[in-house]
């Protein structure tokens, strides 16, 4: 079920009234509840992959009460191998088995050996990414006796399908969501109201602006090789704010969403458009994704507390398997390379920790100094992002070609370049917005909350108006794929 | 918590109630140009022998009150040889009595875009015809008459409602055909040969994608296939267009344009009928450069007349 359809908009509300007012005094049916509109939520999609996500769920639970009653290091970790396995199992057969079967045969063939493969047609479970990654912390956690492993196998259950997050994230921690099933929850009248203008926002994220441009950047993407230079670099910024607004919208609608379950999801997205290094980009972008690399991969492989030939290993691992977690497709790998090449000077020069709380705070305009980092950064993540998007690196190698020939100083050609226009004062618009709210949780989260009755209703009105008559052709969220 | 919802419902109450009577207002705008065809299937299903196929230049062109065969024009404005072929398909099974498709194929034809999801064309083919073509599931806009097009529904309702104008919708007649009145709004032939030059010069650059050439040279094959099994007798017309379209088109694209209905001809045995130069057609029958007006309607649907009571009407009869 897409957030941003009818079947959700009668979906929520329903799940709300049942979870609030009918089973509010049983804590265990409101678990219940969660998992029951969670299958619901993900079987209106494809009901036969419920069967992977309980499987996967009686595994990772059964995996951590042995690992509480196993002491012997050996046996600890074959379990911890038994979790690992299963998960990334699944991972790897639905993701990746006609990737590395299309490759080996391509490596065959090129060195004088043809043989023969079989492609299989696999479809990818829709946020297989997602939740793998989520139940996998759990069990490392519980290996590493970070955490108690549950008992409660209702609760683990409702931490795995929990609906605003199963899809897209943000990937929860057990250590932070866990124990907020266990606990009996508190209607709390100020936290729903705020996550409805999360909600709001984030639709306004999706549809109008990630949706908008969405239709630029495809068309302009799709026939690259009938373009100019400059609808080209047009295209990637359209699909910058295609692929921020889109996830970063998702995120917002999840969190929003879980507040007014009475949950407090982690942040995922935190301005990154305003980051005046890589670093800084990293350590707002996808934070769930971002932070469980650091703990799950780049920390146990020696982090930053080794030499410093191996830290760059280290680096250049976790950003390419980060690339490599989005998708099987070359193109992500060389985007994630090229994320740690971005990274290595600040590495070399230990200056990746230089710019740690949001540009030019309390102030309403960065210095010049600022602004011209946050530039350099956003071209670069511009750069990257060709490869993400690209259908494969000689499309991503022509792309870029064509951007830095002479064609780019001519005017912009395509169809549709009117209503070009008005996305581009959208995504102005949205840039101003966020830019006065960046040092909240979300861009309108105090916006105009000092101003009467009148006006802040009339700015959620507008918003709602918006979304309505502005909102571009609905695309399905662009992280289901990963 | 009751607080919560009461304050929830408080809020949307405002805006459902202008939803609902902004769906309502557009719900009882006189009736569309799908709707008016659809109304007339139903109420001569049994007698149809030909249906007009084709985009705007068939809705104006073709007036079936001037031809012989009962018929009925279902050719809309920009309306991709997709629909086409969906309609074939469809009413092959329901009208007992047809006997003709009058498609047409203009030098835009092989190369026209499909509709896409958001195309409010699509929802009426939806709504009216039970046309499950790029309907998005689920989409609020596949359920609303005003959504599918606020800005150009604003404006139709203002124009009813508060202005008191008819809806251009009422230039079409019982049977599909659409009057298109004017004569290049009274411009002459200088201005108008100058601004077909202005238009249609660089018009093309962006048009001609193969990828739409095989997607609706598809269409035509499966067009063609179906109606010779069917035994539905198949007439393809190429529309006349003033000097002003015609002296800027790209030849060698008119070149495949006939090349490929020429191979389809000659594997499918249709009639195919060129008026794209014909110089029947002056200036005072055109509405503006590749759309006929009422005069120029009215020759051309005598001349198509002609064409199929003269070789196959009577043929069959």
């Amino acid at each position: 079920m897409l957030f941003n359809s009818i079947d959700f908009a009668f979906f929520l509300p329903i799940v709300f009234i049942l979870y609030w007012f009918v089973l509010n005094r049983n804590l265990k049916l409101q678990n219940l509840l969660v998992i029951a509109a969670s299958y619901v939520f993900y079987g209106w999609w494809d009901w036969r992959f419920l069967s992977l996500m309980l499987f996967s769920t009686i595994v990772d639970y059964s995996v951590g009460r042995l690992l509480k009653n196993t002491s012997g290091q050996t046996k600890r970790r074959l379990l911890l191998l038994t979790s690992i396995i299963v998960n990334i199992g699944f991972l790897g057969f639905f993701k990746y088995y006609n990737f590395f079967v299309d490759n080996f045969t391509a490596a065959f063939s090129f060195f004088g050996r043809p043989i023969n493969s079989h492609s299989l047609h696999i479809i990818l479970p829709v946020g297989i990414s997602f939740y793998t990654f989520q139940t996998l912390s759990y069990t490392i956690d519980v290996y590493k006796q970070k955490i108690e492993p549950t008992k409660d196998f209702l609760a683990f259950s409702a931490f795995v399908c929990f609906f605003p997050q199963l899809v897209a994230g943000p990937i929860e921690r057990a250590i932070n969501l866990l124990p907020q099933f266990y606990s009996k929850r508190v209607f709390d009248y100020s936290k729903a109201v705020d996550g409805l203008k999360q909600i709001l926002w984030g639709l306004f994220k999706k549809i109008v602006i990630a949706d908008n441009c969405a239709e630029f950047a495809n068309h302009i993407f799709n026939n690259s090789s009938e373009m100019n230079g400059s609808t080209l670099l047009l295209g990637v910024i359209f699909f910058a704010f295609q692929i921020y607004g889109d996830f970063s919208g998702y995120s917002d609608i999840a969190i929003g969403t879980s507040r007014l379950f009475g949950f407090n999801l982690m942040r995922n997205f935190a301005f990154p458009y305003f980051s005046r290094d890589i670093a800084e980009f990293w350590r707002r972008w996808h934070i769930s994704l971002s932070t469980w690399f650091r703990d799950y991969l780049y920390i146990p492989l020696g982090g930053s507390k080794v030499v410093i030939s191996k830290q760059i290993r280290n680096t250049f691992i976790v950003f390419v398997v980060s690339g490599f977690w989005h998708g099987a497709n070359w193109t992500f790998i060389v985007w994630g390379a090229l994320n740690a090449i971005y990274f290595l000077p600040l590495l070399l020069t230990k200056s990746n920790r230089n710019h740690i709380d949001i540009v030019a705070k309390g102030k309403n305009i960065p210095h010049f100094k600022d602004l011209i980092l946050m530039l350099v950064t956003f071209s670069i993540t511009l750069f990257a992002w060709i490869f993400f998007r690209a259908e494969n690196i000689s499309h991503a190698f022509d792309y870029i070609s064509t951007i830095f020939s002479i064609s780019v100083f001519e005017f912009p050609t395509f169809v549709g370049i009117r209503r070009s226009l008005t996305t581009l004062i959208l995504i102005l618009l949205f840039i101003l917005i966020e830019w006065h709210g960046r040092e909240n949780q979300y861009a309108i989260e105090k916006l105009m909350l000092k101003q009467n009755k009148l006006v802040r209703y009339s700015m959620y009105y507008s918003l709602v108006l918006v979304i309505f008559w502005l909102g571009g052709d609905k695309q399905e969220f662009i992280y289901f794929q990963f | 918590m009751t607080r919560f919802v009461l304050k929830v419902i408080q809020f949307i109450f405002p805006l459902l109630v202008i939803a609902i009577m902004l769906e309502v207002l557009t719900r009882h705008l006189p009736a569309d140009s799908y709707q008016i065809a659809r109304k007339y299937i139903d109420e001569n299903k049994d007698s149809i022998e030909m249906i007009i196929l084709g985009t705007s230049h068939n809705t104006s062109g073709v007036n079936p009150n001037f031809i012989n065969v009962k018929s009925v024009n279902l050719a809309n404005g920009s309306q991709p040889l997709e629909y086409d072929h969906f309609f074939i398909q469809k009413y092959v099974e329901e009208l007992p009595n047809l006997k003709y498709i009058l498609l047409e194929y203009s030098f835009h034809s092989l190369y026209y875009n499909p509709l896409s999801t958001k195309s409010w064309r699509a929802y009426y083919y939806n709504k009216h015809f039970d046309c499950n073509l790029n309907v998005n599931r689920f989409s609020i806009k596949k359920i609303s008459d005003f959504l599918i097009q606020p800005d150009r529904n604003i404006t139709r309702l203002y124009n009813y409602y508060i202005n008191q104008r008819a809806q251009s919708e009422n230039r079409v007649d019982t049977k599909g055909w659409e009057l298109m009145d004017g004569n290049f709004n009274g411009n002459s032939y200088e201005e108008v040969m100058y601004s077909g030059e202005k238009k249609y010069r660089n018009y093309w650059k962006d048009f001609f994608k193969e990828e739409n050439k095989k997607l609706n040279m598809n269409y035509l094959k499966e067009i063609f296939s179906l109606c010779r099994q069917k035994g539905i007798k198949v007439i393809v017309v190429t529309p006349p267009v003033f000097k002003s379209y015609s002296n800027f088109i790209r030849q060698d694209k008119y070149q495949i344009m006939q090349s490929v209905i020429q191979d389809f001809k000659t594997k499918y045995q249709f009639e195919y009928y060129n008026f794209f130069y014909d110089d029947r057609f002056k200036m005072a029958d055109y509405y503006n450069h590749n759309h006929l007006n009422g005069p120029g309607s009215t020759k051309y649907s005598l001349i198509l007349n002609e064409v199929v009571t003269q070789h196959w009407y009577a043929s069959d009869h």
